[in-house]
């Protein structure tokens, strides 16, 4: 990792004068705490960037981290800190939803493109005005909570509890997946605020509440600690209950936390896009991008090694797509002002891509549109279509889990 | 005469001599410690300074220390650093937190800054509050970004002088990070925390490394422990000089104190071997004189004490006695001398103890004081106060012991019959005359003392004999006596030591259990109580059989507080009581719930009983040939805000357990009789008034007299029974039938032919009527088996000399059917419902009205 980093910004330092032009990237992730999801990310950049070179619109990229250790106030800091850089062309955001859905407005004032391959959280790409600057390649909670209500029900599930991390990001899930049920005429057996560091005691108590409200199934929002915890302790149970968690436990060693058998005992199932599905299948964009792909001088030779899969695909597409319109951008007049024209002239690329992007996921023909209120998916690159269950196998490697499979 | 230079003047003259030796002396050595002191004074005041500095800095440290040890324990609260990472936005958990757990009135505010240097938290917590002073933003960046830990600032003096206000910023970790930062402000008064010196005029707080210590100018430094924080402290220049003046005087003293010494041991030796002895000689023939005089005196008074006193040697013979002795001890002067008084006057009953402590006591020549029980000459036993002393010669030998007795049996005689008294009056207030077993307030004081123990636990059983009162009627009240006893011993040799029965009333029981036992102990002992009261008891050579039914609950079961369990342990009791009595029944979930409504329709219903809120409806009768009003069934209805009108089926069992049924009757009766005698007023005349009544209602007293108080003048009563009473035609119920027939009331049985009577107790009784239960009548036209059924129904009802009633008449086929089968009176929804007195005065102005008498 270290040797990567340093190529990467040594590089154009050698190449070039010190006064030459250059663009950065800046990655606003936990580089601290939940270190996995965003080195994931960052080597679905990295990998998307060495097929170009570095380079966009000619000009070398410098990839910058940002370390906000899952610190909402940080993670802000770094956002006001990018809008005065003078070389900053984007930031790519990490795993946290909270710090976006808090300070979206201050996000679309100060005029950053927001880039988002992980963060999930609804509100985030739906800006209160049609000035929006946050576009999104990833889950999207207001389709993930229809999406796993959906399959729990297709799986049999009679009586749904929700344990929601006591977090923006939680919250804002508990809201959505109330209303996925309600459109099915349930309510939930039960609805549990679950602490971000959650103590032993507090975990019993929400399991506790569980058990007793005769919940047959749980949906999940959670990191990766608690929902390790909370696997765990249903494990223990005598009752089997079911458990669909959203992705937020993927940050990283989650299988070493939570062991095979207490993840069998609650069928548990993970929301994932189709990465997985589709490498199943065979897919020549995977085979380019993990070509590139290394991790501690390894080169990674099949998506299912990789701690958090998606993290990677997504950060790959977003990261092809972010160059595609950077290319289109240096062609209009604006990219030839300051960096905050530059910008701007990078949002209307976004909005507007003339030319399909192949991805990982598939083709992006085109991945965003103009953004104005009342258009909610404008800036949502993926859909419904292309959300997935995955499980993990006796290993610990996620796996794609087939519909319908039980 | 004495000679002017004899004896007292030779010790004058000495001790000048010595007096005048000792001041030179003292003045000598004051000079040359003054001299050799000196030069080491102002390192003696520095180092004095310096250490009471040392000291007050501590309690200084200790005051901080808890202070941030308090914020150590904040700062780990999940909910401060949910907040300064922007994960929840609603103070609200923190604050109350806050509020609970910072209370020291010296705390002033808590504020906490996010990383941004933003402030996300604000708590104001004293009530006379100081303008709030942010920390330096260096200060705030430095914590921030791991440079400091804990950090104390101090600020300026606001208050004249020893008020100081001092910020403690704490980082706030996450997952090893430091995220935020937690400011205290606090309020130091260091005047009251200080302890108060002369040496020291002013105190100070610095955030300052010092200087050296300059006692020159006065000021001095101590480091705060393990903190960035000095105490300065200002000396008192006048006092530090003085310290050396005082040492000087005390070195002085100090050496002038043992030039005394050793000039007063040279002055004693003097006097004693050369003044001492000349006035010795002089003093002699004095004492002597006095001394025979006193000794006189001393032997009069024995001789003529009432106490008796004896001398005895160190062999442990008598010596000597005076009479009271000899009178006490009922033997003469010369039967006691060279006796050993231990041998001679104890007896079989004499206190080992006692006796042991006064040989004890001459053994090792001590003093002592005993009550004894001692024995005269003609062997009676007498209680004595005896106190030993022992004695000494001029030269301080001990040569023996004098014994001094007075006699205190009457004392220890009155004192023992008040004991027993004391002992008798509080077992009688604590239990019961009758069975000897705890009272209720037994049981209510164990209960009190047990809520008053940490973590107090209550299991409680409830005990109320079944039938007992038919026992007492039937069997008279030494029967019902012999049974309470019986059970009182069951109870006894049921219960273990730490559990308390007790009896709580006419036939109730209880028994508390042990603290740690639950509501399963309590169960199987009640099991057992029951298994052994269930078996009959002989009394006057006749078996009486006899039951009981038992609630039991416990706080252990966690559905009731410890305080609650009595009223849980009575509605178990109640329960197993509606269930056909003969049970033990456990305070179950179900029964809280049940229970926790029926005490909300509880308090309801006694307060409907004190305002007599229920109303009688009515539901008339007709002649089955004539179709005349014959007569009407009461029926009771309660008009409730929040239920509506309720019928009886939804409060008659509560009612029962209540014992409200005869209050509720009397109601009914006044109200319904007042009514059909108003209607008689318009001239409206209703034949016969009937009202249901349970079995158990009508062996009450009150009922005779419930209905001659509201009985109309033309209106026949009936009284509608449901047949169990028929099968227990005993005499006592005889007794009661026959008064209500007497009094013209008519008898009624209800729901007949579909009860448990027997034809014979049925004919023991002889009904008036009989009233054919509505589900023999509901089917009639759709069942042909059923016509049969009520025809041969209502065949017994006319061998018994009955009419014969059929309810739940509710068409036109069951009217034809059962008037053609030779019903005489019909009821049912057929003809009309239950209805208001209105609705019936309004029917019967339309109908035709028959005496059916």
């Amino acid at each position: 990792m270290f040797f990567r980093a340093a190529l990467i910004l040594a590089l154009p330092l050698l190449a070039l004068p010190a006064y030459a032009e250059r663009l950065e990237i800046w990655m606003d992730a936990d580089f601290s705490i939940q270190s996995r999801s965003a080195e994931m990310i960052e080597l679905g950049v990295a990998a998307a960037l060495s097929e170009v070179d570095n380079r966009i619109a000619g000009l070398p990229v410098d990839l910058i981290r940002r370390d906000h250790r899952g610190n909402a106030k940080r993670s802000f800091a770094t956002i006001r800190r990018f809008s005065e850089s003078a070389h900053g062309l984007s930031v790519i955001g990490g795993i946290h939803s909270t710090a976006y859905i808090t300070y979206r407005d201050q996000i679309n004032d100060a005029r950053v493109p927001l880039l988002l391959p992980w963060s999930a959280g609804g509100p985030i790409t739906r800006a209160a005005t049609d000035d929006n600057w946050i576009f999104r390649l990833s889950v999207d909670d207001w389709k993930a909570a229809p999406f796993l209500v959906d399959q729990a029900l297709a799986d049999g599930c009679t009586s749904i509890a929700l344990i929601m991390l006591n977090t923006g990001w939680g919250r804002a899930n508990l809201a959505g997946m109330k209303d996925a049920l309600s459109r099915h005429g349930h309510v939930p057996a039960a609805e549990v605020l679950l602490d971000l560091v959650a103590s032993p005691t507090h975990i019993g108590d929400v399991v506790n509440t569980v058990v007793q409200s005769g919940a047959d199934c749980v949906l999940l929002t959670s990191v990766t600690e608690s929902g390790a915890s909370l696997v765990n302790s249903f494990a223990a149970q005598p009752k089997a209950t079911r458990i669909y968690s959203h992705w937020g436990i993927l940050g990283g060693g989650f299988a070493d936390l939570a062991p095979a058998a207490a993840r069998e005992a609650v069928s548990l199932r993970v929301l994932q896009t189709c990465g997985l599905r589709i490498e199943a299948e065979g897919s020549p964009s995977l085979t380019t991008a993990l070509k590139n792909a290394t991790v501690g001088g390894v080169v990674i030779t099949r998506l299912q090694n990789l701690t958090a899969p998606a993290g990677f695909v997504h950060a790959y597409d977003l990261t092809r797509v972010l160059i595609a319109a950077g290319e289109q951008a240096a062609k209009t007049p604006a990219w030839s002002g300051s960096i905050e024209d530059r910008r701007a002239a990078l949002r209307a690329a976004l909005q507007r891509l003339e030319a399909p992007v192949e991805g990982i996921l598939g083709t992006y023909a085109p991945p965003f549109q103009p953004y104005e209120m009342g258009r909610i998916d404008a800036h949502e690159a993926l859909g419904v279509d292309d959300l997935c269950l995955a499980a993990f196998d006796r290993t610990g490697q996620l796996v794609d889990a087939p519909r319908g499979a039980r | 005469m004495i000679n002017r230079f004899g004896p007292v003047s030779l010790p004058r003259a000495f001790a000048v001599l010595v007096g005048a030796a000792l001041v030179v002396a003292v003045v000598a050595s004051s000079a040359a410690v003054w001299l050799t002191v000196r030069p080491f004074l102002s390192d003696l005041q520095a180092e004095a300074v310096t250490a009471q500095a040392n000291d007050r800095a501590n309690v200084v440290e200790d005051w901080l220390g808890d202070h941030v040890q308090l914020l150590s324990y904040l700062n780990a609260h999940p909910e401060v650093i949910a907040l300064a990472i922007g994960n929840v936005v609603d103070d609200s958990t923190l604050r109350s937190f806050v509020q609970r757990a910072l209370t020291a009135p010296d705390v002033q505010r808590v504020t906490l800054y996010d990383a941004l240097l933003e402030k996300v938290f604000v708590e104001d917590l004293a009530a006379d509050q100081q303008p709030a002073v942010p920390p330096a933003q260096s200060t705030l960046t430095a914590v921030l970004e791991g440079e400091r830990a804990t950090t104390i600032e101090v600020g300026p003096d606001t208050s004249g002088g020893h008020v100081v206000s001092v910020q403690i910023i704490e980082p706030v970790y996450r997952e090893g990070f430091v995220e935020a930062a937690l400011v205290a402000d606090l309020t130091l008064d260091l005047q009251a925390l200080l302890p108060p010196s002369p040496l020291i005029a002013d105190a100070a707080l610095v955030t300052t490394p010092p200087g050296p210590a300059r006692p020159g100018e006065g000021m001095v430094f101590a480091r705060v422990g393990g903190f960035d924080v000095w105490l300065a402290l200002r000396a008192e220049p006048g006092q530090v000089a003085g310290l050396g003046e005082q040492l000087i005087t005390r070195v002085a003293a100090t050496v002038g104190a043992a030039l005394l010494l050793t000039f007063g041991l040279l002055a004693l030796a003097g006097l004693w071997s050369i003044v001492g002895p000349h006035v010795a000689l002089q003093r002699s023939e004095e004492a002597l004189r006095l001394q025979k005089q006193q000794l006189e005196e001393l032997a009069a008074i024995a001789r003529n004490a009432q106490d008796a006193i004896c001398v005895i040697d160190l062999a442990m013979s008598i010596s000597w006695v005076n009479p009271s002795f000899e009178k006490l001890t009922g033997r003469r002067a010369s039967d006691l001398i060279d006796r050993n008084p231990g041998l001679l006057l104890r007896g079989p009953e004499t206190d080992a103890d006692a006796a042991e402590a006064l040989d004890i006591a001459m053994a090792s020549c001590a003093p002592a004081a005993v009550d004894i029980i001692n024995y005269n000459a003609e062997g009676s036993p007498y209680w004595a106060h005896v106190t030993i002393t022992p004695l000494f010669d001029m030269s301080g030998r001990h040569y023996g012991f004098v014994s001094v007795a007075r006699d205190i049996t009457e004392r220890k005689r009155q004192h023992a019959a008040l004991l027993k008294l004391n002992e008798e009056i509080a077992h009688r207030a604590n239990h019961d005359s009758l069975t000897d077993l705890p009272n209720r307030s037994a049981i209510d004081a164990a209960l009190d003392a047990r809520l008053k123990e940490d973590d107090p636990h209550v299991t409680l059983v409830r005990i109320d004999l079944d039938h007992f009162k038919y026992v007492n009627d039937t069997l008279g009240h030494d029967a019902g006596d012999h049974v309470l006893g019986v059970v009182a011993d069951v109870l006894r040799t049921e219960t273990t030591p730490g559990q308390l029965p007790a009896r709580v009333g006419g036939d109730e029981f209880a028994v508390l259990m042990a603290a740690h036992e639950t509501s399963r102990e309590a169960y199987e002992l009640a099991e057992r109580l029951l298994d052994r009261i269930r078996q009959p008891v002989l009394y006057a050579g006749r078996p009486v059989r006899f039951g009981a039914s038992f609630g039991v609950a416990s706080s252990r079961d966690k559905l009731l507080r410890p305080e609650e369990v009595a009223l849980g342990a009575d509605a178990a009791l109640y329960e197993a009581k509606a269930l056909g009595r003969n049970t033990v029944q456990l305070y179950t979930p179900a029964l809280h719930t049940h229970a926790a409504k029926n005490r909300d329709l509880a308090a309801e219903l006694r307060t409907a009983v004190e305002i007599g809120a229920f109303v009688p409806h009515f539901q008339p009768q007709f002649d089955a040939k004539t179709g005349a009003l014959v007569g009407v069934e009461t029926l009771a209805r309660w008009p409730t805000e929040a239920h509506g009108l309720l019928g009886p089926e939804a409060f008659l069992r509560l009612a029962e357990q209540m014992s409200l049924l005869t209050e509720i009757d009397a109601i009914l009766f006044r109200k319904a009789l007042g009514g059909i005698g108003g209607l008689a007023d318009q001239g409206i005349h209703i034949p016969k008034v009937s009202f249901n009544l349970t079995p158990g209602q009508i062996l009450t007293h009150d009922l005779p007299r419930s209905i001659a108080s509201a009985a109309v003048p033309g209106v026949t009563i009936a009284l509608e029974i449901a047949d169990p009473l028929v099968d227990e035609g005993t005499p006592s119920r005889r007794f009661h039938v026959d008064t209500l027939r007497e009094m013209g009331v008519e008898l009624v049985v209800d729901d007949f032919g579909a009860g448990a009577a027997s034809i014979l107790g049925l004919h023991g009784v002889n009904p008036d009527a009989v009233k054919i239960d509505r589900r023999l009548v509901l089917p009639l036209a759709a069942n042909a088996a059923y016509e049969r059924l009520v025809r041969a129904t209502i065949g017994i009802g006319r061998a018994i000399g009955a009419t014969v009633i059929a309810s739940g008449v509710e068409t036109e086929a069951h009217a034809r059917i059962l008037a053609e089968a030779g019903v005489d009176t019909l009821q049912g929804y057929h003809f009309a419902r239950p209805m208001p007195l209105e609705q019936l005065a309004e029917l019967a102005a339309h109908v035709q009205v028959r005496d059916a008498g």
